[in-house]
Parts: structure tokens; C-alpha cells; sequence
């Protein structure tokens, strides 16, 4: 009888390794087979076969056709609609870098890079930990190109930085005219603001969340910050309201993005996705005439 | 003495509970993560695409073109150096074209064969390094169109994967 016992009590522990191999074979399979980067697709329209030729002359011109484009050039980013153009949106072209040593973000303006005739940079970026990115591949680290916005008087200022308040998922305010808030004493709670998507009219509190409600703080103060507003938040915001306002018109949902020969993807794709969001879902690609 | 080596003998299983606890968070959490529909673009190693707010993924099974740093590949078969591709006036890369006006040829084929309209199809995914200039981007792209693939779409990071 006893000896019975004992043997029950003995099949109470379960055997638990295979399973556990089980698992560890699993997880690896598992892992290989997890997509941690997620890849999406940007679509272009690209004019019929047959209407594709070498070269491509411009399309009678529609007295109602908004013929919306966007133009990238060096210095500044312009959107011409009816023939008629709107003002240049001026930038200064950040780069940001991030380490891989100390994974932090370093900024610098592309102009003050030097290169030697092999094409690599003489003088890298430096991370904040001292260490300086590879002189030929430092390109790759580049994080993200922002493009901040300048405000010029005429052609020959420099240009001053234009501020914004960005919200905690960093997207710019907008008030009650459409206007950037570029002051952090106008985001307080109570205040009635919209960011850059349809219908984003809220109120901002503090500490409580619902519909048509922003939660602005992060333990209990708020975590809103100022900074150089964006350029393509300029065009965006310009953008949704030209959308708006010729909704009626034949090509409403077309655009055409413009650039110089050596504008970088990163940026076209800025603006492809600021069209995008705007309402314009047929983006088509345009090249600027030599010396234009 | 027999008793104290049945003691050691007993004591010296290890406790796999606790192991086998974390073990089943990290298979829960590895699944949720497996993309049920299977990635259908796999991202070339030596480029860094940009990212974007776009959230459309790739449907169809399409021709995969990436230009790299050195060279422009099809279906990762090297096809002209990017370097003589920025080089050239011509809007027109005559060595990619050549090898994509077959391969469009063989899909139109394929189509008819299971008797669907060669009219379809056409669909090419381009991987750009985010650094790549206009010029290339917009050369290749007219090649595309010369060639028969008009359905050219970008591979570009999602910025806010879904949650």
C-alpha cells in the first residue's frame, strides 16, 4: 500500500522536457520567420504605354483643371496650382544621424560636409560619445532628413526658423484660422486646436482622455514641445486646404511632384506621403528641365 | 552513504516551471508576430529605404528591382552599375530595359496560358536607398513604363505599423 502511494506521487511531476525541446526548436523557427521591419509600398501613376515617349510634351492646358504640383528644389519647396503659383515654402535641410555606439541622434547641416574625389567625406559626423561615423558610408546613417522651415523677407535674407508647437505623437497644432501655434502659451487646457488630419478638432485637458478630447500631459504636466516647424507641414497644410477648396475640379485627386535631378528619394517620398494624406491619391512623377 | 546518494540524487533535477513560463510568453509573443499573409518584398541588405505614413502592402506577387549603391538588379541579378545609369542623358537605361521587356514577355506568356488577358499585370516593386537621387529614381521609372511594367510601386518602411 505504501509503496503504491509513493509511486503516485512520483507521476504528479510531469516530464517536462520535451516540450521544453519542443520550444526551443519553435522559437528559432518563430524568429526567423518574424518580420520586425514592416515594408510598405508607395504607388506612383505612370501615364499609359502608349502615351510614354522620350519626349513627353505637356498636356493641352484645362481651364478647370486644378493641375496641382508640388515643386522640390534645393532651397525651398513651392506648390504651383491654375497656372498660378503660391509662395515659396523656403528650408533648411537637417540631417540626423543616429549612432550606432551610443545609439543618440546627432544633427548637422548637410552643407558643411566636405569630400575628396572618392566621393567619402573628410569630415564625418561626430557622435556625441566622440566617435565619428565612416566618412564613405556615413549616408546610411542617416536617420531621417527634416526640412525646417525658414521665413525669408527677400531673396537675399538668410531667413529666420519658424516655430511650432508639436503634440506628445508629434504632429503640429493648428488653431482656429488654420494657422501654426507657434507659442506654448496657447496650448493649455481648454483650448479648442486641430492638427494636420480631417476632422481633428479637440480639446486639450490635462489628465483625462475621451472623444474629441487630447491628453496633453505626462504625469500631470504637459508634454507638448516647441520646435522648428516643419516644411512639409507647411506644404501639408496647404495642401489639405487646396484639396478642400477644389474638390469640384476634374484632377482633384492628382498631383504631380516636381524635383531637381539630385533631389534625394527620402525627401520625394516626404512629399509623396504629405500628398497622400492631403487627399490626393494620384501622384505622378515630374522631372525638371535642365538649368530650370 | 546510500542514503545521502539518493538525497544528491533527487535534489538534482532542475525546476524547468518557471522556464518553461517564459517560454510560453516569448511563443505567444513570436506569433502574434508572425505575419499571417507572409511578406511578399523582402528588403535588400545594403540600402536603407525611407520611411513613410503608407500603410498599403503589396498584394500581388510582383517583379522585385532594387538600385543599390553599385548596381541595379532584377529578381537580384545584376544588370547595369547605378554609376552609368546617373551618367547617361538618356531617360532611357537600354540594358535594364532589354532585360525587362522579357521578362514582361515571359508574364504576358504565362497570363495567356492560363487564359487570362496579357492586358494585366505588370507590377514591379522598386527598392531605392533613401539617399538615391531624382535623376536615378526617375530614369529607372521610365524605363518601367517603356517596358511594359506601368503598375511601378515603391517599397518604403512603415513608420506606424499597426497596432
Amino acid at each position: 500500500m505504501a509503496k503504491q502511494l509513493r509511486k503516485a506521487e512520483k507521476l504528479k511531476e510531469m516530464d517536462m522536457l520535451p516540450v521544453m525541446s519542443l520550444m526551443t526548436v519553435l522559437i528559432p523557427v518563430l524568429l526567423t520567420m518574424t518580420a520586425f521591419q514592416k515594408l510598405a509600398i508607395v504607388e506612383v501613376n505612370l501615364p499609359e504605354r502608349s502615351e510614354v515617349s522620350m519626349e513627353t510634351e505637356p498636356p493641352p492646358p484645362d481651364d478647370n483643371a486644378l493641375n496641382l504640383t508640388v515643386a522640390i528644389s534645393k532651397e525651398y519647396l513651392e506648390i504651383w496650382a491654375r497656372g498660378g503659383s503660391l509662395p515659396k515654402e523656403f528650408y533648411k535641410e537637417m540631417w540626423i544621424f543616429r549612432c550606432k555606439s551610443d545609439n543618440d541622434t546627432v544633427i548637422y547641416d548637410p552643407g558643411v560636409f566636405e569630400y575628396d574625389d572618392k566621393g567619402a567625406a573628410t569630415n564625418p559626423p561626430k557622435c556625441k560619445d566622440g566617435k565619428t561615423l565612416d566618412g564613405e558610408k556615413f549616408k546610411y546613417s542617416i536617420e531621417s532628413i527634416e526640412l525646417w522651415s525658414l521665413h525669408r523677407e527677400s531673396e537675399e535674407d538668410p531667413g529666420t526658423l519658424k516655430k511650432s508647437v508639436y503634440s506628445k505623437s508629434d504632429s503640429a497644432y493648428l488653431d482656429g484660422n488654420n494657422e501654426f501655434i507657434a507659442s506654448l502659451s496657447e496650448i493649455r487646457p481648454g483650448a479648442v486646436v486641430a492638427t494636420l488630419s480631417e476632422s481633428s478638432s479637440r480639446k486639450l485637458a490635462c489628465g483625462q482622455s475621451g472623444p474629441g478630447v487630447e491628453d496633453i500631459c505626462v504625469d500631470g504636466k504637459p508634454a507638448v514641445t516647441l520646435r522648428n516647424r516643419s516644411a512639409y507641414d507647411e506644404i501639408a497644410k496647404t495642401l489639405i486646404m487646396i484639396h478642400n477648396r477644389f474638390i469640384d475640379s476634374p484632377d482633384a485627386d492628382n498631383i504631380i511632384v516636381l524635383a531637381d535631378d539630385d533631389t534625394a528619394f527620402d525627401k520625394i517620398i516626404g512629399i509623396m506621403d504629405r500628398a497622400r494624406d492631403a487627399g490626393f491619391y494620384k501622384i505622378n512623377l515630374a522631372k525638371l528641365a535642365a538649368g530650370g | 552513504m546510500a542514503r545521502k546518494a539518493r538525497q544528491y540524487g533527487e535534489e538534482a533535477g532542475l525546476s524547468l516551471t518557471s522556464m518553461m513560463d517564459v517560454m510560453t510568453i516569448i511563443l505567444v509573443f513570436l506569433i502574434k508576430q508572425v505575419d499571417t499573409e507572409g511578406q511578399l518584398i523582402t528588403a535588400a541588405e545594403n540600402l536603407v529605404l525611407p520611411n513613410s505614413t503608407s500603410t498599403k502592402v503589396p498584394r500581388d506577387v510582383s517583379l522585385g528591382l532594387i538600385v543599390d549603391h553599385n548596381w541595379v538588379l532584377v529578381d537580384g541579378q545584376q544588370i547595369v552599375e547605378t554609376k552609368i545609369v546617373s551618367e547617361q542623358d538618356s531617360l532611357l537605361v537600354e540594358a535594364l530595359d532589354a532585360v525587362l521587356k522579357e521578362k514582361r514577355e515571359t508574364e504576358k506568356q504565362a497570363m495567356l496560358a492560363r487564359g487570362e488577358s496579357d492586358e494585366g499585370g505588370g507590377n514591379i516593386i522598386v527598392q531605392l536607398d533613401k539617399n538615391t537621387y531624382y535623376d536615378i529614381m526617375y530614369k529607372v521609372m521610365a524605363t518601367c513604363g517603356v517596358s511594359g511594367f506601368t503598375n511601378v510601386a515603391f517599397a518604403v518602411n512603415m513608420l506606424h505599423a499597426e497596432e
